[in-house]
């Protein structure tokens, strides 16, 4: 049989192979890397995503009374490390990928978290949620939320510092006087 | 055996190699002095048989008050690899060009020249390779001081020197650039052209550099830098993770466990089989057979459906990571996925079979654009544009990596060295793609498919050697300290490839041109639309692709 | 949609041209482009047409980060084709710059240099996604995501007395 009568011949048995989109929705696999979500309510805070966002898609802009996140989907790889890293399963890649806009805001996301002071100094230094994360994770070793414990929780690293270097002294005052 | 390139060289050039280090098994470094290169590297490659891979330019002013510049040979038939380092003083920025001796280091010392300032004395054509025409000759980007602060002003009309033969005025000039119908980059080619006659081409490519390797070194950390790698190509993409992935692992020492080896060997040919389905596409396409494109591309979509199951996206797959891959392949996707293979190898059997017998398609390929062996060898040229001409190389066979040492698979060549031969090359290419894939993915190892990697240590030189669709990529890597490289340099296939088109299309008529710049399957566009200017009258006509692929020779 | 670009999209109506301007991308969302006239996909079921001169388009796909050599050739495409014209920046080169965002030889997203008129990211997005990116160029598809933001409320439950 010639070439063309071969090909009128595929051409003929395949058929029409067409997906009828957007007439009908088009099969996605499972496990298909479309947008990331972010639950606003699991978030904490902690900025892991953007660290380890390949492309820059997640930004963290740390003002003084509040942490911002923002996602920019038109920088967005879709490649999940943000959902690898993140602890509380907050950011989560979806299958959606119809994401056209006709203007560059709607492309993103922006959470604002609230960040607390130091108790020692005043100083702003993380944001509500990771403090009250840390204090639950933390509070079983501590034996509860006894108030020695949230003394020491809700200092920022630099007076943790001082407050740690000031018992050490301490005990070795101590230590020195008894022998 | 191993070092049987060493003492040969050695004994030509006695005193000339100040220092031998084995860095890796089958990669040895010299340490030569600035003046010696060129002989050595016309030697290697001249009388030795030896391939050239890559050049790269390091800066290391900041703590050897110094430039290190590297020539990488490698010989196929023996698997080895030889590093020729040499060092350019600070205050002294140049060093004797290798081009007159060996024209394949043209284009690498063009680019040494552009970014980091380093003059080769006296190359034929040291003209802007990548960076725009409005870059200014005096600021260099790869040095590390270079911060990307403020842009110098963009200008659209900074102009760009072809060259031009000596009669120049007897042609027409042809402009060919820089947008394509399909795919691919844009580049500018400049025909001379005598009638229907190609006299002489010239091209400025350049088009979408994006500075890459800068970004790498300064922002990317190891884990991240795969993700910008496969961005270098959307086509090939897989393969330059997997190149700098096996330079980071083989700079640590690694080993990645089986299972991961296994899968990286199922997604590389994988993307093979699309990339080689593409451009029997556009191949068929630039000769006027539209059927073949929309044929070859409907298998082709198959494998796309197919890496969207088991990679989560039909292109930048994201799964080749240092330490392995980032997913595993379950069972049920297992099977799916070698009953997909199957019924793709019957489609594109048909395919391949209906297409070769059409004799206007054999008609239009045969004979055009030749490339003989002893150009190939000189030009360095790698893949299916050197096995068509008669050159027998494979990174797969030759340099074995990942799993490839246990499987079976062969490696077409053809002599004729022309576009039939390339096109038969990359069809049979494609046969033993999907035999390589059925192999992996019947046998995939049990086990992790992932292990950290402990240490990298700082300032080791690795090379990563892979074979992809257009040819070996060829990675050169400096770790560097805090997480992050030092030296990351790209050469894909194109970039060696691509320097034999001048050569391929003198003589040819310009109806073929599109198809011989589109043989070496270039990673960058080959345009369509002409302007054909009549130097006599100096009118311009608009000529549009369609009405340039209905002329004859 | 604004109105301005509704009554744009008005005027093109249907079975636009496309003309294709790569600005030095990958070529990723290129393949797409062109995988969207094969056969699974095929585009030109809704009369969209490549051209091969952009005083042919209707619409401008521009695709890439917008690198410094390719300006010029973009500036001379966009000035070329005629109005109304419709800009749609795929990938996400062109939409934000893409990975190569902070680039020191790009300009770092499409709407650096012209303006543009719908964004489709993704990297490189799926042969739908840029279906449906035509078809609410033209007016015939709804956009299915807008801008979120989140602020967390002061007087908000705490989850840990501290």
């Amino acid at each position: 049989m010639s070439g063309i009568l071969k090909l009128l011949k595929i051409g003929v048995t395949k058929g029409r192979v067409t997906r009828r989109y957007p007439a009908e929705r088009t099969p996605t696999p499972e496990g298909l890397r479309g947008r990331p979500v972010l639950d606003f309510d699991a978030c904490i805070g902690c900025g892991g995503c953007a660290t380890a966002c390949p492309a820059n898609a997640l930004t963290v802009e740390e003002g003084e009374k509040t942490w911002t996140l923002r996602l920019f989907y038109g920088r967005c790889l879709m490649c999940g490390l943000c959902e690898e890293v993140c602890p509380k399963d907050a950011i989560r890649l979806s299958d959606e990928y119809e994401l056209a806009t006709t203007n560059r805001e709607d492309l993103e996301v922006e959470l604002q978290l609230l960040r607390v002071a130091c108790s020692g100094c005043g100083k702003y230094f993380t944001t509500r949620r990771v403090l009250e994360e840390t204090a639950v994770e933390y509070s079983e070793l501590a034996g509860g939320y006894s108030d020695d414990f949230r003394d020491v929780i809700t200092l920022c690293p630099d007076c943790r510092r001082r407050k740690w270097g000031e018992t050490i002294a301490d005990a070795y005052r101590e230590a020195r006087y008894e022998s | 055996m191993k070092n049987e390139i060493v003492d040969a060289l050695s004994e030509r050039f006695p005193g000339s190699i100040r220092g031998v280090t084995e860095l890796r098994e089958n990669l040895t470094l010299l340490e030569l002095g600035k003046e010696d290169v060129p002989r050595v590297v016309e030697y290697a490659l001249g009388s030795l048989g030896g391939t050239h891979m890559t050049m790269a330019g390091t800066d290391y002013t900041a703590s050897l008050d110094q430039y290190v510049i590297d020539h990488v040979l490698g010989w196929y038939d023996r698997g080895l690899l030889l590093v020729l380092r040499t060092r350019v003083q600070k205050g002294d920025e140049s060093f004797p060009s290798v081009t007159p001796l060996a024209p394949c280091a043209d284009w690498y010392e063009r680019e040494v020249k552009e970014s980091l300032g380093l003059t080769p004395v006296g190359h034929p054509n040291p003209r802007k390779l990548l960076l725009s025409d409005d870059w200014p000759d005096d600021l260099f980007p790869m040095r590390k001081g270079f911060k990307n602060e403020a842009p110098p002003p963009l200008r659209r009309d900074a102009g760009f020197t072809f060259n031009a033969p000596e009669d120049a005025g007897m042609f027409n000039i042809v402009p060919y650039g820089p947008y394509h119908f399909a795919i691919h980059e844009p580049i500018y080619f400049r025909f001379h052209v005598d009638g229907e006659r190609i006299a002489s081409v010239d091209l400025r490519a350049g088009f979408n550099h994006r500075g890459l390797e800068k970004i790498a070194e300064t922002r990317m950390t190891y884990e991240t830098v795969p993700f910008i790698a496969e961005r270098v190509c959307g086509i090939c993409g897989s393969v330059h993770a997997e190149a700098y992935t096996q330079a980071l692992e083989r700079a640590a020492g690694f080993e990645p466990p089986e299972r991961a080896k296994w899968i990286r060997v199922a997604i590389l040919e994988m993307e093979r089989i699309h990339s080689h389905l593409l451009w029997l596409g556009v191949a068929s396409h630039m000769v006027g057979f539209d059927s073949g494109l929309m044929q070859f591309w409907r298998v082709r979509d198959r494998i796309m459906f197919l890496a969207e199951l088991l990679t989560g996206n039909r292109k930048q797959y994201g799964m080749i990571v240092p330490g392995g891959v980032r997913r595993d392949i379950r069972e049920d996707k297992r099977e799916t996925a070698l009953r997909e293979v199957s019924t793709i190898l019957r489609e594109y059997e048909e395919l391949f079979d209906a297409a070769l017998r059409l004799g206007t398609l054999k008609a239009r390929l045969e004979g055009v654009g030749p490339l003989s062996e002893a150009d190939a060898r000189r030009l360095s040229v790698t893949g299916p544009l050197a096995r068509a001409s008669g050159v027998s190389m494979d990174a797969r066979r030759d340099y074995p990596y990942e799993a490839y040492g246990q499987l079976e698979f062969e490696t077409p060549v053809r002599g004729e060295g022309d576009v039939l031969a390339r096109t038969i090359v990359r069809a049979y290419d494609t046969f033993e793609s999907i035999k390589l894939v059925k192999q992996a993915l019947e046998n995939l190892p049990g086990g992790p498919v992932h292990a950290p990697i402990e240490y990298i240590p700082p300032d080791v030189t690795s090379m990563g050697l892979v074979e992809g669709p257009r040819g070996t990529d060829v990675h050169y890597l400096i770790t560097g300290g805090e997480d992050t490289v030092y030296r990351w340099r790209v050469r894909a296939p194109t970039y060696a490839n691509l320097p034999a088109a001048p050569l391929m299309l003198r003589g040819q008529t310009l109806a073929d041109a599109s198809v011989i710049i589109g043989s070496i399957d270039p990673c960058i566009s080959c345009a369509e639309r002409v302007i054909v200017v009549d130097e006599a009258s100096g009118r311009q006509r608009l000529v549009s692709g369609d009405e340039l692929r209905g002329w004859r020779a | 949609m604004s109105p301005d670009e509704a009554g744009k999209a008005k005027k093109i109506g249907s079975s636009p041209w496309v003309f294709h301007v790569n600005t030095g991308g990958c070529n990723g969302c290129d393949i797409e482009i062109v995988d969207t006239l094969t056969p699974y996909f095929d585009v030109e079921r809704f009369g969209i047409k490549r051209v091969s001169s952009p005083k042919h388009a209707d619409i401008l796909l521009v695709t890439g980060p917008v690198t410094r050599q390719s300006y010029g050739t973009l500036m001379n495409a966009y000035e070329a084709a005629p109005d109304p014209k419709l800009v749609i920046a795929i990938g996400n080169c062109a939409c934000g710059g893409g990975i190569c965002h902070d680039s020191f030889t790009a300009l770092g997203g499409v709407d650096k240099a012209i303006p543009v008129d719908v964004y489709v990211p993704g990297c490189p997005p799926r042969p739908e996604a840029l279906i449906h990116g035509a078809l609410l160029a033209l007016g015939k598809a709804d956009q299915k995501i807008t801008r979120k933001t989140y602020r967390e409320d002061d007087n908000g439950e705490a989850r840990a007395p501290v």
